[in-house]
C-alpha cells in the first residue's frame, strides 16, 4: 500500500510493528525482504516517486575541508531524496568487501568490523539473489571462464568481479509495495525527530511532517533509520528532546568518522595494453542494466598493502580512451619494439583509469547540526571532511606498482600526468557517504553494536553505510544490501521477543 | 645511411621502416678488435623515437652530446640487454618523466642518440 502522507488527517497515529525511516537501497531492501509476511511494517519515504525541488532542497548544508572539487553543492548533489533514494544515482557496482576490509590493521586507525567477511557471506549470496546476478564465490566457475584469463593476478595484485546491476530501487519495487498486505509506504513523510522513552532507553515514536504541513506520529516495537550516511546522523543529532546531544550520542560518536572514497576518474593514467593481451574482461560500463555484465577490478593483493601500509583501492578500466595525443602516440610506438621482437606494431588497447581509495576513518572528518534551519525546522548540516596523505600516497603507490609491473612485464606503460603533491587537486568522490554512526561492540568506540542497534537503545536499529567501521575499495551498495538482508533476520527474531 | 660520428662510431642503418643501431667504442663495427658493441633493434617509427628523444634531450640539456649520452648508456650491449636494462629501469625506478610518461631512463637516452645521430648534430667537438 502507498499513502501520500500530504493527504493524512491531521495528528494521526500509525502503528505498525516495524518503521523504517527512509525508503532508498536498505529501507526497500528490508521492506521488501518482509513482504507477505506477518509483521506490518511502516514505511517512510520523504520523496515521491520523483525527484522533487522542495524535498531534495532539505539536503542543502555547508562543507569544510581540503578537497578543493568538493564545495556546498555536494551535499544536495550526491544525494536523492525520493523514492529508492541514491540508488537513481548508482552506477550499478556490486562487489563484496575484501577480507582484509574487516579486519583491525595496524596502519590504519581505527579500523577492523566487529566481525570477519566470512560471518557476511551468506548475506552477499543472498544479496546476489536479490539483485538477480551470479555470485562472487571463488569456485564459481562462470568466473574462472579460460577464455577470460585473469592477467594482473599474482604476488603484487588480484583481480576482482564486479558486477554491474544498476537497479533503480524506486522503479523497481514500486508495485511490490503497492501490492503488500503487510507494507504501508508513506510518501512525503519526513522523520523529524526520534521520541525516545524519558529514560532514553527506547524509542516510542517517530514524529512526521509534510512540507505541506501535515504532522503525525508513529508507532513501532522497533525503528530503523536508514536514510543514508549524512540524514541517519542528523536525524540522531536533532532528536534533542530528552538528551541535549541528541539519540544514541552518549560518547560523542554520531556524525564523526565521514568517510567517502577518493575517486580519481581520469586524471591519472591512460594505461596502455599491448594488443595481443585479452583484455576483455577488464572494460566497464557502467549505468547498464544489463544483468549478467561483469567486470574485472585490479586490486592491490593484501600482503601489498600490508608491506607498503596502503589503504584499501581499486582500479576499474574504463573504455577506450578517444583522445590519444601525439606523444602518447610515440610513446606506444617506441616502446612497442622494446617491449615486443619481430612483430608488426599494432596500436595497444588504451583505457581510462578509475581508482578508488578507502579512506582513513578519521574523528574529524564529522557531519554536525548548523544554526540554519530547513523548511521543516530542521536543523541544517555542516560537513567537515578533509583527505589525509595516507589517501594520496596509496593511490600513489598503486600507480608506480602497476607502472612497474606492466613495463617489467612487457604488457604495456601507465602515464601519471599528474605529480604526487597534486594529486589531491584530481581527488573527486563516489557519492558514497559512510561511518558516521559505525558499528562497534565497544559503545564508547561505535554508535551502533554488531547487529546495527544503536547503543543503549533497545529498539532502535541503523541500515547503511553509516555502519561501516571502514569502507574498503568496492561501492558500498552492495554490502549495504548484504547488511540490510542480515538485519531482516535479525529483527524477525527481536520482533518475535517483542510479541 | 650510416654516419661516423666523433671518436666512437656510430651506425644508423635503415631499411624500410626498420633501423638498426651500432654503437662502438673503437673505431667501427668492422673492428674486430674493438669491445664493439650492438645496442641494436627495430625501431619502426623513427619519428616517434626522434620525438621523444628530442623530449629528453629538452629536459636534460647537459647530455645533448651523443659521447656523453654514449658513455651514460654504459658498457657494451646488445639489443636484448637493452630491452633487459629497460625493465629493470621500471623495476628499480629509474625513470623520467616526459610529458606525464614515466618512461626508462635507458630507452629515452636511447631515443636521444637516435634524434642526435639523425639530425648530425654533434657537441663532442
Amino acid at each position: 500500500m502507498i499513502i501520500d502522507a500530504r493527504q493524512l488527517p491531521g495528528n494521526t497515529t500509525l502503528d505498525a510493528d516495524l518503521c523504517i525511516v527512509g525508503a532508498g537501497v536498505a529501507g526497500l531492501t528490508i521492506a521488501t525482504a518482509l513482504d507477505r509476511s506477518n509483521i506490518s511494517v511502516c514505511l517512510l519515504e520523504s520523496g515521491g516517486h520523483k525527484q522533487e525541488a522542495d524535498t531534495q532542497d532539505l539536503y542543502r548544508g555547508e562543507y569544510e575541508g581540503n578537497i578543493p572539487a568538493v564545495g556546498n553543492g555536494y551535499l544536495k548533489r550526491t544525494r536523492r531524496r525520493y523514492l529508492g533514494g541514491t540508488s537513481s544515482l548508482w552506477g550499478g557496482f556490486c562487489r563484496p568487501l575484501e577480507k582484509i576490509d574487516f579486519e583491525e590493521r595496524d596502519w590504519v586507525p581505527n579500523s577492523g568490523w566487529p566481525f570477519p567477511r566470512d560471518h557476511l557471506d551468506p548475506y552477499y549470496k543472498s544479496a546476489s539473489k536479490f539483485m538477480g546476478m551470479g555470485t562472487f564465490d571463488e569456485d564459481n566457475p562462470e568466473l574462472n571462464d579460460p577464455e577470460f584469463p585473469s592477467q594482473f593476478s599474482g604476488d603484487v595484485f588480484e583481480d576482482k568481479v564486479f558486477r554491474f546491476r544498476a537497479t533503480r530501487f524506486g522503479s523497481e519495487y514500486r508495485q511490490q509495495i503497492a501490492d503488500s498486505p503487510n507494507i504501508s509506504l508513506y510518501l512525503h513523510a519526513n522523520a523529524t525527530e526520534i521520541v525516545t522513552t524519558q529514560s532514553g532507553a527506547a524509542v516510542e515514536g517517530i514524529e512526521v511532517a509534510t512540507l505541506t504541513g501535515t504532522r503525525a506520529r508513529v508507532r513501532a516495537k522497533c525503528y530503523v533509520l536508514a536514510t543514508g550516511g549524512i540524514e541517519n546522523a542528523r536525524l540522531l543529532l536533532a532528536s534533542n528532546t530528552i538528551n541535549e546531544q541528541g539519540v544514541g550520542n552518549q560518547h560523542d560518536l554520531v556524525g564523526r568518522y565521514f568517510m567517502e572514497h577518493s575517486v580519481i576518474r581520469s586524471g591519472l593514467g591512460p594505461l596502455f595494453v599491448w594488443d595481443d593481451i585479452p583484455m576483455n574482461l577488464y572494460r566497464v560500463r557502467c549505468y547498464d542494466e544489463d544483468r549478467d555484465r561483469r567486470a574485472e577490478f585490479i586490486y592491490p593483493h593484501a600482503g601489498t598493502l600490508q608491506s607498503r601500509k596502503m589503504l584499501s583501492v581499486a582500479l576499474a578500466l574504463h573504455l577506450p580512451e578517444k583522445t590519444v595525443g601525439d606523444f602518447d602516440r610515440a610513446i606506444m610506438k617506441a616502446s612497442f619494439d622494446l617491449d615486443k621482437t619481430n612483430k608488426i606494431y599494432t596500436d595497444p588497447q588504451v583505457f581510462k583509469m578509475l581508482y578508488m581509495c578507502e579512506q582513513v576513518p578519521n574523528p574529524a572528518n564529522r557531519v554536525t547540526l548548523t544554526r540554519d534551519k530547513d523548511a521543516l525546522g530542521m536543523p541544517r548540516v555542516k560537513l567537515r571532511w578533509s583527505l589525509s596523505d595516507h589517501e594520496v600516497r596509496t593511490i600513489s603507490q598503486f600507480t608506480s606498482l602497476l607502472r612497474q609491473w606492466v613495463a617489467v612485464r612487457r604488457y604495456g606503460r601507465v602515464k601519471q600526468p599528474i605529480p604526487e603533491d597534486s594529486l589531491m587537486q584530481a581527488m573527486s568522490w563516489g557519492c558514497h557517504h559512510m561511518g558516521t554512526t559505525r558499528m562497534h561492540r565497544d559503545p564508547k568506540r561505535g554508535v551502533v553494536n554488531e547487529n546495527c542497534r544503536v547503543h543503549g537503545l533497545e529498539n532502535l536499529f541503523i541500515a547503511g553505510s553509516s555502519v561501516y567501521p571502514t569502507s574498503g575499495a568496492a561501492n558500498p551498495t552492495f554490502t549495504i544490501i548484504a547488511l540490510a538482508l542480515r538485519m531482516t533476520d535479525h529483527l524477525k527474531t527481536k520482533l518475535k521477543q517483542f510479541s | 645511411m650510416m654516419a661516423t660520428i666523433s671518436r666512437r662510431s656510430f651506425l644508423l642503418t635503415a631499411s624500410g621502416t626498420g633501423v638498426c643501431l651500432l654503437l662502438s667504442n673503437a673505431c667501427s663495427k668492422n673492428d674486430a678488435n674493438a669491445p664493439a658493441m650492438m645496442l641494436g633493434g627495430n625501431f619502426q617509427d623513427l619519428a616517434s623515437v626522434k620525438l621523444i628523444g628530442r623530449e629528453y634531450l629538452k629536459l636534460t640539456p647537459e647530455e645533448n652530446n651523443l659521447d656523453r649520452l654514449i658513455e651514460l648508456l654504459g658498457p657494451a650491449r646488445n639489443w636484448e640487454s637493452l630491452r633487459q636494462t629497460v625493465r629493470n629501469d621500471f623495476r628499480h625506478d629509474r625513470l623520467v618523466n616526459l610529458q606525464g610518461w614515466p618512461i626508462s631512463v635507458t630507452a629515452a637516452r636511447t631515443y636521444a642518440v637516435v634524434a642526435l645521430a639523425e639530425s648530425g648534430l654533434d657537441t663532442t667537438k
